[in-house]
């Protein structure tokens, strides 16, 4: 079917203009880059926009050599992978009981759990369960309290509902048990809901700041986040004014082309995974949001 | 088809299985263990990989050999100390000794009863610190809380210069004017800077003033909020006024940076004064990241030169830029503690000439040596900037001032360097301007030795506050349809509303009772200048 020439007009401007304005929301990430790799002395004069000035390579080198970036970032690392697997092989075991229509108490079940999506019991509580629990200053503090969630729990389940009932039967039929069905048919035909959330588990471990915060006192085992918020953090006038802060130390902040280049790395995994599970991500969207 | 889902969930097995691995069960090791106690240690990242982590580092290696004592440091991170603190003391897991340099939460730790006050400590245990408090009374009177007992520990040098009003000589004689000695003069001065292209580029690009550090202008005209008058203290008004005339001149007539207060950290001014577009230029000049900056200054501009010139004078007076607080009170002592003999011992240890100049400058011959004024000399600067540098989290309660000059910044500068040179002749000139009673600082004590309001009227404050900055911001940026006057007025209706005149009269009594006894201006004046 041919676009009239309205209509062609109409999509060329469209993407134009979507397309500019898409550029403009790179052009703070751009700047961040060429600060990273600039000479100290241009980035601290202003010079530097959008394209570095001097290129240099100094500031990865200072930051490489004089902090724990290689470090905190298999931490990063660490935190997000084992953090992915524990969370959707349980998101899984939680989802498909549910999505069975014929599990003796899933509506209560259903609603218990989706009570716990509207109350939240507070930052100290939640310290104390967790320090009983014995898991301060351990990775499992941030993988066991929020191992589940909600959210995903409930498309995931929605979509293994979709599934047809006449794809069990059949395996049924064939003498395929439970976990057998989970794993060769449910799942392989639910792959890019999986990706989907994959991701969204993925980022969010990726960029765990308040928890490692809280529940982390060693600091060789920082993850990168924390480690990029303390160099970027900066003061607030209002703090000043509180004398939060005293005068000496007022200048403890990490020149800036170091800040870029902490922030750079932060930022460079999570960017380059992204157009990968780009396709899966886009039909993720809309899963779970139409019932057959 | 069977093999490779056994091997799938294999694989998912062996992650979670090592996974587990990193779930130790943690917790901290408050008692027990073999260390004598815990103490607070900030990490803010500065700390070279080399050198070890915060917990365990060259430094702390060496405190540990040579004090006696064997503490064990909990981190915490420098700009989220205090919700780190918080969820630490609700939960019981705060060390024993607590080193914060916010006064606001070292004053909640007092009303909530959970610090020790310290005076048997030190009259048992202590030798170093006794003989301080004796001889420098204001630092009992500073840790003292309003039971009359002493609860903090500090640290004390000597006063010094730290808001600077700076300005371009070369400007200055480029346009045949003298350095400025009254506002009107002052807004001359910044008038010809920005008007009539000093930086010679053609074009209208230069500022007169700019803002690298901190509210200085205010500080100016006394702009501080709480003002002695008739030896009783208000809550001004009539400063607050010619501070926001003075500041929305500037930004009417686009003498100053559009969006100066927005500017974070000053980021956007700083970088225009360092381009050489600016002639006034409110700064200051404390440690040598200021070095630094004066350093790329004049990288940028080799012709330029730049004195510090004294605060105008205004209808109110002639004042000071903030200078460094002589006394800090950094440290306190939380109820659960107990070996109050290690900790006293660690104190003195801390606060001793030798630790506090071994924290300075290193050990001798291997970074500094002995000099003929007495004051130690950095040989090798880079293994000074590796091994020393960065152990300012440890000096929070050095006892600088015993160090006397040798303590301050103009030692470690190198009279021989030319650029050094010009940044100790700054820092002297400073000096004779800014720490002087003739020309005192604005506040009726030293800004954060200032009386911190009880919770309850905390909230009124910040309430008040927010509501008067929104009026003197609106006056300065709304050009003709808003006039500083009607902010004026406005501010003060909103202040009677939110019960400002509960703060005000609380600050009159505070003053009445506390006037003979609290450290106020003139005290820091006797003992901490020469």
């Amino acid at each position: 079917m041919h676009d009239s020439t309205g209509e062609k007009v109409f999509y060329a401007i469209n993407y134009i203009v979507l397309g500019v304005i898409g550029l403009i929301c790179l052009v703070p990430l751009l700047h961040i880059i060429a600060l990273s790799f600039s000479d100290v002395h241009a980035v601290r004069s202003g010079f530097v926009t959008i394209f570095p000035v001097d290129w240099t390579i100094e500031a990865y080198d200072k930051l490489l050599q004089g902090s724990n970036v290689i470090r905190a970032f298999i931490n990063n690392v660490i935190i997000t992978v084992f953090g992915v697997v524990f969370s959707m092989f349980f998101t899984v075991l939680a989802a498909y009981p549910l999505s069975k229509k014929h599990f003796y108490a899933r509506r209560f079940f259903t609603l218990a759990i989706v009570f716990t999506m509207l109350f939240n019991g507070g930052i100290i509580p939640t310290y104390l369960v967790v320090k009983s629990l014995g898991l301060t200053n351990s990775y499992g503090a941030l993988w066991l309290p929020g191992l589940i969630s909600t959210f995903n729990m409930l498309v995931m389940r929605t979509h293994f509902e979709n599934l047809p009932d006449e794809l069990e039967e059949s395996a049924k039929m064939d003498g395929c048990g439970e976990v057998r069905y989970l794993m060769s048919i449910v799942l392989p035909l639910s792959m890019p809901m999986l990706a989907t959330l994959t991701l969204f588990y993925g980022v969010g471990y990726w960029n765990s700041f308040f928890n490692v915060l809280i529940y982390i006192n060693d600091t060789s085992l920082y993850n990168l986040t924390t480690l990029v918020q303390q160099m970027v953090q900066s003061q607030s006038i209002l703090q000043e004014i509180n004398n939060a802060i005293s005068t000496q130390e007022q200048v403890e902040l990490t020149p800036q082309s170091i800040r870029s280049a902490a922030i750079v790395i932060l930022v460079a995994p999570m960017l380059v995974i992204y157009p990968f599970l780009q396709k899966y991500f886009v039909k993720g969207v809309l899963l779970g949001a139409i019932k057959q | 088809m069977m093999r490779r889902t056994i091997f799938i969930g294999m694989l998912v097995m062996g992650l979670l299985l090592t996974g587990c691995s990193y779930i130790k069960g943690g917790g901290s090791s408050k008692k027990g263990g073999d260390h004598d106690f815990t103490i607070s240690f900030y990490d803010r990242g500065v700390i070279p990989k080399d050198a070890g982590s915060p917990e365990d580092n060259t430094w702390s290696k060496w405190i540990i050999e040579n004090s006696g004592v064997k503490p064990k440091y909990e981190i915490i991170p420098r700009w989220e100390s205090l919700s780190k603190f918080n969820v630490l003391l609700a939960s019981g897991d705060e060390p024993d000794v607590i080193q914060e340099y916010s006064g606001e939460f070292k004053e909640d730790l007092y009303r909530d009863k959970q610090i020790i006050p310290v005076d048997d400590m030190i009259e048992e245990h202590s030798t170093f610190y006794k003989e301080l408090l004796e001889k420098y009374p204001a630092l009992r009177t500073a840790g003292t809380k309003s039971d009359g007992k002493l609860y903090e520990f500090g640290n004390i040098k000597e006063m010094s210069p730290f808001g600077t009003l700076f300005v371009r000589k070369d400007w200055l004689d480029k346009f045949d004017l003298k350095v400025p000695e009254t506002i009107e003069e002052l807004n001359h001065v910044i008038q010809v800077f920005s008007e009539e292209d000093p930086n010679e580029s053609g074009e209208d690009d230069t500022y007169g003033l700019a803002i690298w550090e901190g509210q200085i202008i205010d500080q100016m005209f006394q702009n501080v909020n709480w003002v002695l008058e008739d030896g009783k203290v208000i809550k001004d008004w009539d400063r607050l006024q010619a501070a926001t005339e003075f500041k929305k001149n500037l930004y009417d007539n686009g003498y100053i940076y559009k969006d100066f207060l927005t500017d974070n950290n000053n980021e956007k001014q700083k970088q225009l004064f360092l381009q050489g577009k600016v002639g006034v230029v409110t700064g200051r000049i404390n440690t040598m990241a200021d070095y630094q900056f004066y350093k790329s200054f004049r990288d940028n501009n080799p012709e330029a030169e730049l004195i510090p010139i004294a605060f105008p004078e205004t209808e109110f007076g002639q004042f000071s830029p903030l200078a460094e607080n002589p006394i800090q009170m950094t440290t306190v002592v939380t109820s659960e503690a107990e070996n109050f003999e290690a900790i006293m011992k660690y104190i003195d240890f801390m606060s001793s000439t030798s630790t506090t100049k071994a924290l300075l400058y290193g050990f001798e011959d291997e970074h500094y040596e002995e000099s003929e004024d007495g004051c130690p000399v950095i040989i090798d600067e880079e293994k000074f900037e590796n091994d020393v540098s960065w152990t300012i989290d440890y000096q929070m309660i050095s006892a600088k001032i015993e160090l006397g000059e040798c303590a301050s910044l103009k030692n470690q500068l190198d009279p021989d360097v030319p650029v050094q040179k010009e940044f100790i002749d700054i820092l002297e000139k400073a000096e004779e301007l800014y720490i002087t009673p003739e020309r005192p600082l604005p506040w009726i004590s030293h800004r954060e030795h200032m009386p911190l309001f009880p919770k309850e009227l905390n909230t009124i404050n910040s309430s008040v506050w927010d509501a008067m900055n929104e009026k003197i911001t609106k006056a300065i940026v709304s050009g003709n349809s808003y006039s500083v006057e009607q902010a004026i007025d406005e501010a003060k209706a909103d202040w009677m509303k939110g019960d400002g005149d509960q703060l005000e009269d609380w600050m009159e009594e505070w003053y009445e009772e506390n006037k003979d006894d609290a450290l106020l201006l003139d005290d820091f004046y006797e003992q901490f200048t020469n």
